[in-house]
């Protein structure tokens, strides 16, 4: 029988590994993501005080992300060392006497992905828009600070030869994936990855990248970023990378005709913090590479469509994300015209902030 | 015939699910979902009235793009790929009696599009030995155009149903 993430099935699970009887209070589906499943679950050891935690599964019929559910939970477990904001990693388990769906735990940071006004037009929160853009950035300096060596990050993931190999060795990894897949033949991803090897630019350095950024994707209270979450598209490579997904803080700002904020305004600040330049080009060399990634993942959110119990986004995500990544990649190969952009803005919507 | 059609069907669907459902479900996460079913809805009626032709249009574009790259590949001297293009095109040929389905002619294409990529791999492999080879070029240009030619086809049945329709999830 499924699993179904109830307080009851739940417990005698907690119990196991949190050290005690739990009593779970209330277990909470997290509406937003796309390619897991989060609950939030609110519990009780012994007589302690409440504990907030984060369980994070595949769907029923398997998971969008062709990364694995344990890489996610290793990056956690080997980020509780790291001087970054992340939520401690608790658990993993797969235990089939206990579940018949994998799932690991971590602890719940308090403050939500949701910031008060944020996306409102009103231009009297363009200065709220900038300093969270910039919070955000400053996070990010950190995460690409980080000594992924010595936090033995590079037992799991692809390391690149060196710099000149950055971009060539995610493709790599990407056309390892999709061939791996092998539900649908997709020729395109082939040429297209052939057409990014041929335009790959060099790192400025390798580092760790967390690979889903922006509004949406980390925690914040009181205007600070309190908990980068989302690391399931992590990698070891250009930091350019981490602006190529950056949901909703590298919009351009115009006041009085002038461009106070955007791409440009948020790389020049990045090189102020750690003396890297990135070129805007290098970062739209990575959009695409995103939109290979999207590719890959919603092409195994088919694979996933062949079971009924399914997940309905990743009915969409086969369907319609699919088809715009493959879209993104033709234009820049020069087969299609390019979409246009406001029709990417309306795949981050979702009804929790109409 | 019956009628209603089977588009009419689920058009009323949606419309049900927007107008009684939806104003009586309380959860986000539900919310979320009843978005997504009548993106996937509308996606699913143009796919009844449209993706026979598009199928269709697809296989004789590939079944042409297959034979010149197979003519390519024994000219030059790719005797066991042309032979295995030659399988490809043979291989699980459309039912020569009665109304094929679509789930015969996506296998099809599905077949003829492997053929192609397993093609193309070996392509790809060439490329550099090849450099000033004109009929490589060609054969290589030639499945690029196929390439666009089959994101427009299928933007056909994506667009009318997602696009400017509101939250996805």
């Amino acid at each position: 029988m499924t699993m179904r993430f109830t307080a009851d099935e739940l417990a005698p699970i907690l119990a196991h590994h949190l050290g005690g009887a739990v009593t779970v209070e209330k277990v909470e589906g997290f509406p937003r993501g796309s390619s897991r499943e989060t609950r939030f679950v609110t519990c009780r050891v012994e007589d302690g005080p409440l504990r907030e935690l984060v369980l994070r599964s595949d769907f029923p019929a398997g998971s969008t992300d062709p990364n694995p559910l344990d890489l996610e939970y290793f990056v956690y477990a080997r980020l509780n060392d790291a001087d970054l904001p992340t939520a401690r990693a608790l658990f993993w388990e797969d235990d089939p006497a206990r579940t018949d769906r994998p799932f690991y735990a971590r602890e719940k940071i308090a403050g939500d992905w949701n910031i008060p006004h944020f996306s409102n037009p009103d231009p009297a929160y363009d200065d709220l828009r900038i300093a969270i853009a910039k919070e955000h950035i400053s996070m990010l300096a950190r995460v690409h600070a980080v000594d992924w060596r010595a936090l033995g990050l590079g037992e799991r993931l692809a390391i690149p030869v060196d710099e000149a190999d950055a971009a060539r060795s995610a493709l790599r990894h990407a056309r390892g994936q999709f061939l791996a897949l092998a539900t649908e033949p997709i020729p395109l991803l082939l040429e297209a990855i052939e057409w990014m090897s041929d335009h790959a630019p060099p790192a400025g350095r390798l580092c760790l990248c967390k690979g889903t950024n922006g509004y949406g994707e980390e925690v914040f209270r009181d205007h600070r970023l309190v908990g980068l979450s989302d690391w399931e598209e992590v990698s070891i490579g250009d930091p350019a990378a981490d602006f190529a997904f950056m949901q909703g803080f590298l919009i351009d700002i115009v006041r009085d005709g002038q461009v106070i904020w955007g791409l440009q305004a948020a790389l020049d600040f990045y090189e102020s913090l750690t003396g890297l330049c990135i070129a805007v080009e290098t970062v739209r060399y990575y959009q695409l590479l995103r939109s290979l990634r999207l590719a890959i993942m919603s092409h195994n959110s088919a694979a996933v469509l062949r079971r009924p119990d399914a997940h309905i986004r990743q009915g969409w995500t086969a369907a319609e994300v699919q088809h715009l990544a493959k879209r993104i990649l033709g234009s820049a190969m020069g087969l299609v015209t390019p979409v246009d952009p406001a029709r990417f803005a309306e795949l981050n919507v979702s009804v929790d902030m109409e | 015939m019956i009628n209603p059609s089977a588009v009419q069907i689920l058009r009323t669907i949606e419309t049900t699910l927007v107008d009684v459902v939806e104003p009586a479900v309380g959860s986000t996460t539900a919310r979320s979902a009843l978005a997504t079913i009548g993106h996937l809805l509308r996606h699913v009626a143009l796919r009844i009235e449209g993706e026979g032709q598009v199928l269709a249009d697809d296989i004789a574009r590939l079944e042409t793009l297959l034979a010149d790259v197979r003519a390519y590949l024994e000219g030059a001297g790719d005797s066991t790929q042309a032979a295995a293009v030659a399988a490809g095109l043979d291989r699980a040929a459309m039912p020569v009696d009665g109304y094929p389905t679509l789930a015969m002619m996506g296998a099809r294409a599905a077949g003829l599009r492997q053929t192609l990529q397993d093609a193309l791999v070996h392509l790809q492999a060439q490329r550099a030995a090849r450099a000033a080879d004109a009929g490589y070029a060609a054969a290589r240009s030639a499945i690029r155009t196929y390439l666009g030619e089959q994101i427009l086809a299928e933007a056909t049945l994506i667009d009318p149903a997602f696009a400017d329709h509101g939250p996805r999830r």
